[in-house]
């Protein structure tokens, strides 16, 4: 099997790594590169647990083929969001205060989609959050606490930035 | 779901193609060959299985909860585990997997239930002859048991009665879990002393049964919830809830420690999502035949119910909770339940959050608002008055009486959402629940829906939703209405196993089944009725089924008695209903 060399960052730091061409950026980053700030619940991108920025764009790591990195891709997965720099702290904080329902298994997928969803509209409607939210299944919040915790980081980023 | 460990064996599980079939060779020469294998397991490595395999029956449940862990001689639905295989990698263990030779007979399968009580229908269990029937059948048959309460003269009721509804209702099977994977790890402690890492809390008894299995003592096996801060409060509570009966959810822990066991190594065996929709322990599917009567006031006089619900592969369907929670709500003079618990070749079903009232709640709020629409009375009048009064004694014959509903029904009476108004093509429906949960807590909830539906695609929208709940303070508790009423709109109008014609799942996978989304549901209000002595969400999963279907009536005037309420199926309804309307014109 031919191995293909790939550079790319993730969460700031190069990494090189040789991959199979059939292996996609989850398998890459849960199973090669030891990752636990990523989970996989479908392998087909029904779930929206395996969330990451790429380049600035949420994708679901279950549908990349790692074979397509190169090296100027920038990969952002949950765990850059948890130490608290910029307005990544304020929807951390939203989720543990507004959404404690949900699990670790859809947070990390549902903090990164918040992000790309409020870099893009600073202050969403709760029918665009509800769109958005509608790429990820929860099974712990009945979705509402989702929509209070995303209204709630948008407050806190706007509170921030004024 | 991954191994934290990397020198942890991989393990997979090799699973049934087929609905129904015989087992005649297994052949593993070419896996075993294969460098990197370090184990195979089958039914017969496991020593405290043989008392299992004796009993064909498989009835009482262990032998059943034996054979749903791996399959011996015998598959009885798709998915179910024949063998597991260790393996130094996964690449190894696929190509393991592949090697392995299955000869096997296929046999007729039967997934329906009212077809698997047929008289020549395909027997899944030689031997299984029908409990609770006096005097015992000499034939075997799918029938696993029949339970009955009754109380006073049914028929004669019934008779004098001056109103009657009647109606059949089908539910399908359901996926009662969440989103995670499950998986399991194990860990040597020592010589044959292992810890167990699992995605769920193993309870006590269901520890002792692993052990037995594995001919084992159960001091030797260290069971610990993997993920410990990994899962939120209500997922906590859920899992306590789906562990704590009967025992279905032990998959993988037997096949992962037997692994351990013959390779003295660790073990990490996880599970597909496809696996986990075709093989885990689903809330059954049911057919029902209800019949209410009343007089002219709407006080209730009588009911007959009938349910024949699915038990999945093995006997142990929870048919007494459905039987106990039938009619425990309300007062009935006189009443007849009569329950099945059928085998089907399917998963085995579990036992918890209410999965026995599901259908029967469906049943019965539905033909409480058709008695309602024929008197002309407030569907909330109706309930209260007949709702069981605190002084109320347990009904004869019936194990349950919830006392409590009352309160939730008066609450709803006074609640806003009633007054506002609705619109072309909208209808509002109003259902009732109660339950009782793991702990032996009963909970009680009246809920109102708004629906407004297409009349030109049958797409239902929920426009309005509030469930009056039992008291609870705080955010987390009304996050579990909010989870309850989600899962049960998704139940109520998407959610449903669905076979072919050759027993095999068609939607095996969260793209075809389809769970509910954010943009389906709108805002739940959460309302606490003020009773403080009850706790708990558990009966908020069964009103929404009704709640819908009572507003889809409301909407347009179709009556939809079999589950879910996809768009073909209200669109079908409401175009009969248009064409009898013309009829009579």
């Amino acid at each position: 099997m031919t191995l293909l060399k790939r550079q790319f960052i993730v969460n700031g730091c190069t990494n090189e790594v040789e991959v199979s061409s059939h292996e996609t950026v989850l398998y890459l980053l849960q199973q090669r590169l030891q990752r636990d700030d990523i989970n996989g619940g479908c392998s087909r991108g029904d779930c929206g647990a395996c969330t990451l920025l790429l380049n600035g764009e949420p994708v679901h790591a279950c549908l990349v083929l790692a074979a397509e990195l190169t090296c100027a891709d920038v990969i952002e997965t949950a765990g850059n969001m948890t130490l608290n720099t910029g307005n990544d702290r304020h929807i951390v904080s939203a989720y543990q205060n507004y959404a404690p329902g949900v699990c670790d298994f859809c947070r990390p997928g549902l903090l990164i989609s918040t992000k790309a969803l409020l870099s893009e509209m600073p202050t969403p409607t709760d029918e665009r959050i509800r769109e958005m939210i509608a790429g990820h299944l929860c099974r712990c919040t009945g979705y509402d606490q989702l929509v209070e915790a995303v209204n709630a980081a948008a407050r806190a980023i706007s509170e921030d930035a004024a | 779901m991954t191994s934290t460990d990397a020198q942890a064996l991989v393990a997979g599980v090799l699973r049934s193609p087929f609905a129904h079939a015989r087992i005649r060779q297994i052949d593993t020469r070419k896996a075993e060959a294969i460098d990197g294998v370090r184990a195979i397991v089958s039914a017969s490595d496991f020593p405290g299985g043989e008392s299992f395999q004796q009993s064909e029956s498989g009835h009482n449940g262990m032998a059943g909860l034996f054979r749903n862990v791996i399959a011996h001689k015998k598959v009885l639905y798709e998915g179910q585990p024949i063998l597991a295989i260790a393996a130094e990698d996964e690449k190894t263990l696929q190509a393991a997997l592949s090697a392995v030779d299955i000869e096997y007979a296929v046999l007729p399968h039967v997934i329906d239930v009212q077809k698997s009580m047929e008289p020549d229908a395909p027997l899944l269990h030689e031997e299984l002859v029908t409990q609770g029937i006096k005097p015992v059948p000499s034939q075997p048959s799918n029938i696993a048991a029949r339970v009955e309460a009754s109380s006073g003269d049914v028929a004669e009721a019934l008779a004098n009665a001056d109103v009657v509804v009647a109606d059949e209702f089908t539910t399908e099977a359901l996926y009662p879990g969440g989103i995670a994977l499950p998986y399991c790890q194990v860990d040597l402690l020592g010589q044959d002393r292992f810890n167990v890492c699992t995605h769920r809390d193993v309870p006590d008894d269901q520890g002792s049964l692993i052990a037995a299995m594995l001919g084992m003592s159960k001091e030797d096996i260290l069971f610990a919830t993997g993920d410990g801060n990994s899962v939120s409060q209500s997922e906590k509570r859920t899992r306590r809830q789906n562990c704590s009966t009967a025992g279905q959810s032990v998959c993988l822990e037997p096949l992962a420690l037997m692994l351990a066991r013959k390779t003295q190594q660790s073990v990490f065996l996880s599970m597909s999502r496809e696996d986990v929709l075709m093989a885990t322990a689903a809330v059954p599917g049911s057919y029902i035949s209800m019949r209410l009567g009343a007089d002219r006031t709407g006080r209730l006089a009588a009911a007959e119910v009938v349910i024949c619900m699915q038990a999945g592969a093995f006997p142990g369907g929870p048919v007494q909770q459905a039987v106990d929670a039938a009619l425990a709500s309300y007062q009935f003079p006189a009443f007849r339940v009569i329950a099945y618990d059928v085998v089907v070749n399917r998963p085995m079903v579990t036992h918890s959050q209410a999965s026995g009232a599901i259908g029967v709640n469906f049943a019965l709020e539905s033909l409480l608002d058709e008695l309602a629409r024929k008197l002309s009375l407030c569907p909330l009048a109706l309930r209260k008055m007949n709702a069981k009064q605190s002084n109320t004694l347990h009904d004869p014959g019936c194990r349950l009486a919830f006392q409590g509903i009352g309160a939730s029904i008066e609450a709803a009476e006074s609640h806003p959402h009633l007054l506002t108004k609705l619109e072309e093509n909208q209808g509002r429906g109003v259902s009732s629940g109660a339950a009782l949960d793991a702990q032996g807590n009963v909970s009680y909830c009246t809920h109102i829906c708004d629906v407004e539906v297409d009349n030109e695609t049958g797409q239902v929208e929920i426009l309005r939703y509030t469930a009056i709940d039992t008291d609870i303070d705080g955010q987390a508790e009304d996050c579990d209405v909010q989870v309850a009423v989600t899962v049960g709109i998704g139940r109520a109008l998407n959610e449903a196993y669905c076979f072919d014609e050759n027993g095999k799942l068609k939607n095996a996978s969260f793209r075809d089944y389809r769970l509910p989304l954010a943009c389906d549901v709108p805002e739940i209000t959460v309302v606490h009725s003020g009773d403080s002595q009850r706790c708990g969400s558990t009966s908020s999963m069964l009103p929404p089924l009704a709640a819908v279907a009572n507003a889809i009536a409301d909407a347009t005037s179709a009556r939809i008695t079999s589950l879910p309420m996809s768009p073909p199926v209200v669109l079908a309804e409401t175009q009969r209903q248009k064409w009898k309307r013309r009829l009579r014109r």
